[in-house]
């Protein structure tokens, strides 16, 4: 029954503009793996799993989602993504309710069924903000726009769930909120992809670490232990986006090549 | 009753509400996925590209002698908006910086062009200001024909598939990610955005055109937390102040499509004083704050410092 990896990629290459951002990276992940995929920013992460989830075209290389290539009829019913934020901030308000139904539409689906209503509902009370149900995105903080964007992938119960950097800007109990709603997917045998700046809450769920430097894998395996500076009383802990300059791959960020 | 029952009874009246009723309808629909998609001003750029597309018309008509000369002007302008709300669409997928001047250019260039056009084959001021101010008054039954035709379509199109539209424009990314057919979506809010400029063109004109798309939205917005009840709320909105808007030129002698106008503006005023009123009273209700621990031990610190090794990020 599991004899093809849930994700299948081989020597991906990706272009975006005249930057050459992912270089040649094969990854198969199979049923019920735990990836974490690290890296400093620019380092290709985010590509890598946009690339993955088709919203960046690859320029060459292939992916296989569940033993068939990506198009209109590849099973998206069981791909759930979770970007890091809502991307665009909409013009027209809309309730968390309605966001978190827009879940239930992939591939040809494209009609609301019947019951979307109850099934966002009960999605929203996964994540603890079923009472927020009828409230506008807008009026709901960053966390909880965050867990309305989880509970928008976990509506349609997919089998893979692919995270980008879920818990960015996220205050501490969120995350360990959010550990919690991981823990329980990961209990019900759920394959996971989740791109993070740093294990911290997930170290234990965590079953193999991916890490990218300048668009290529540098790390396919159990989790690296941090630098041992890091422990150190005079280390100086600044997290990647603000400037962080250990591996010196951090200087990429500033010519734009994130995402 | 006896002045309205003779309204009523007038058929170049009766042809006139039924268009303006179809406008006020259909046109918010469109109105609320360009907001939604921030694209505002799109209904305002294909009108301009319409225009092109009226002059083409008549000239093509005078070309074949046709007794009535604009008999092409309003499948001219069809066309013309197909072919410019699909390079706008373009333009906005390929996300370039150069986007914007490639956007004005297309604009000016098809005011320009249809000005000058329109000209060349023969028409007069007049003709020009009824494509632009509106012309009402002149919608035979052809013309309406065409209007309930398209009215249908883009009602149907609107709200049947409002799921996907609605996907789509809220976060393309998402639906790319959820495999929808994101082209074919953006394609068609572009597509039935232009024939939607091509029907509101003979009620409030193609300068107004817009403003009958995003005006009645911009309200609604103001009164609903619910994209689908924006959506209704515009197009009631949108139709209350076609038909009113066009009852009070047929007793007094002002443009219809301004007064349409200016009466969608109005009613953003009156949303705008609800929201007003409203929002004070659910500011004072409701603390903003979501009630969650923070993870700043004041106790322990002893002072208001915060520990620094977290993610505050």
């Amino acid at each position: 029954m599991n004899e093809y990896p849930i994700v299948s990629a081989d020597n991906l290459h990706v272009h975006l503009g005249n930057s050459h951002i992912l270089r040649g990276v094969s990854l198969a992940v199979s049923r019920g793996e735990v990836v974490a995929v690290l890296g400093a920013n620019g380092s290709g992460k985010s590509t890598l799993i946009r690339a993955l989830t088709s919203i960046i075209p690859v320029t060459s290389g292939t992916i296989e989602l569940f033993g068939q290539a990506t198009g209109a009829s590849a099973p998206w019913a069981k791909i759930g993504y979770v970007p890091q934020r809502i991307t665009a901030q909409s013009g027209v308000t809309a309730s968390a309710s309605e966001v978190v139904a827009s879940g239930l539409l992939h591939g040809r689906t494209i009609r609301l069924p019947r019951g979307a209503k109850a099934q966002a509902h009960a999605a929203l009370e996964s994540v603890h903000l079923a009472d927020h149900a009828h409230l506008p995105l807008s009026a709901l903080s960053g966390g909880q726009q965050q867990r309305v964007l989880i509970a928008r992938a976990l509506i349609r119960n997919p089998e893979l769930l692919i995270l980008d950097e879920p818990v960015a800007g996220v205050d501490h109990p969120s995350q360990e909120a959010f550990a919690a709603t991981l823990k329980d997917l990961v209990d019900q045998g759920r394959t996971i992809i989740v791109v993070l700046h740093e294990l911290g809450e997930f170290e234990s769920l965590i079953t193999r670490t991916v890490v990218l430097r300048h668009g290529r894998i540098i790390h396919d395996g159990p989790a690296p232990r941090a630098s041992i500076r890091h422990a150190e009383p005079d280390h100086d802990h600044v997290h990647p986006h603000e400037g962080y300059v250990e591996q010196g791959s951090a200087l990429l960020p500033e010519l734009g090549f994130d995402q | 009753m006896s002045p309205l029952l003779d309204m009523l009874s007038d058929p170049l009246m009766q042809r006139s509400l039924i268009a303006a009723a179809v406008v006020g309808l259909t046109a918010p629909i469109m109105g609320t996925y360009l907001v939604q998609r921030r694209l505002s001003l799109l209904g305002d750029g294909i009108g301009h590209v319409a225009l092109t597309g009226v002059a083409l018309g008549w000239i093509i008509g005078s070309a074949m002698g046709l007794v009535e000369r604009d008999a092409l002007a309003v499948p001219g302008a069809i066309f013309a908006a197909i072919i410019g709300s699909v390079a706008i669409e373009y333009v906005r997928e390929k996300g370039r910086t150069s986007g914007d001047v490639a956007l004005a250019l297309l604009f000016y260039s098809g005011i320009a062009g249809g000005v000058v056009l329109i000209s060349i084959a023969g028409g007069t001021n007049a003709n020009l200001m009824g494509y632009l101010f509106g012309s009402i008054s002149t919608v035979t039954e052809l013309d309406l024909a065409l209007t309930v035709f398209l009215g249908i379509l883009i009602f149907l199109v609107g709200i049947g598939l409002r799921a996907v539209l609605f996907a789509v424009s809220n976060d393309e990314e998402f639906a790319r990610a959820s495999g929808l057919p994101v082209r074919a979506a953006n394609l068609t809010i572009a597509i039935v955005a232009a024939l939607t400029v091509t029907v509101s063109m003979r009620v409030v004109g193609l300068l107004l055109v817009s403003a009958v798309m995003i005006v009645p939205v911009a309200a609604a917005q103001l009164l609903a937390t619910t994209f689908k009840r924006t959506m209704t709320i515009a197009m009631g909105i949108g139709v209350i102040v076609s038909i009113s808007g066009l009852t009070i030129t047929y007793w007094y002698p002002l443009s219809p499509g301004a007064t349409i106008v200016l009466l969608a503006v109005a009613a953003y005023i009156v949303a705008l004083l609800i929201h007003t009123l409203l929002g004070r009273r659910r500011i004072t209700a409701r603390d903003p704050h979501p009630d969650l621990p923070d993870d700043v031990d004041l106790v322990a610190a002893g002072t208001q410092t915060t520990r620094s090794d977290q993610c505050k990020e």
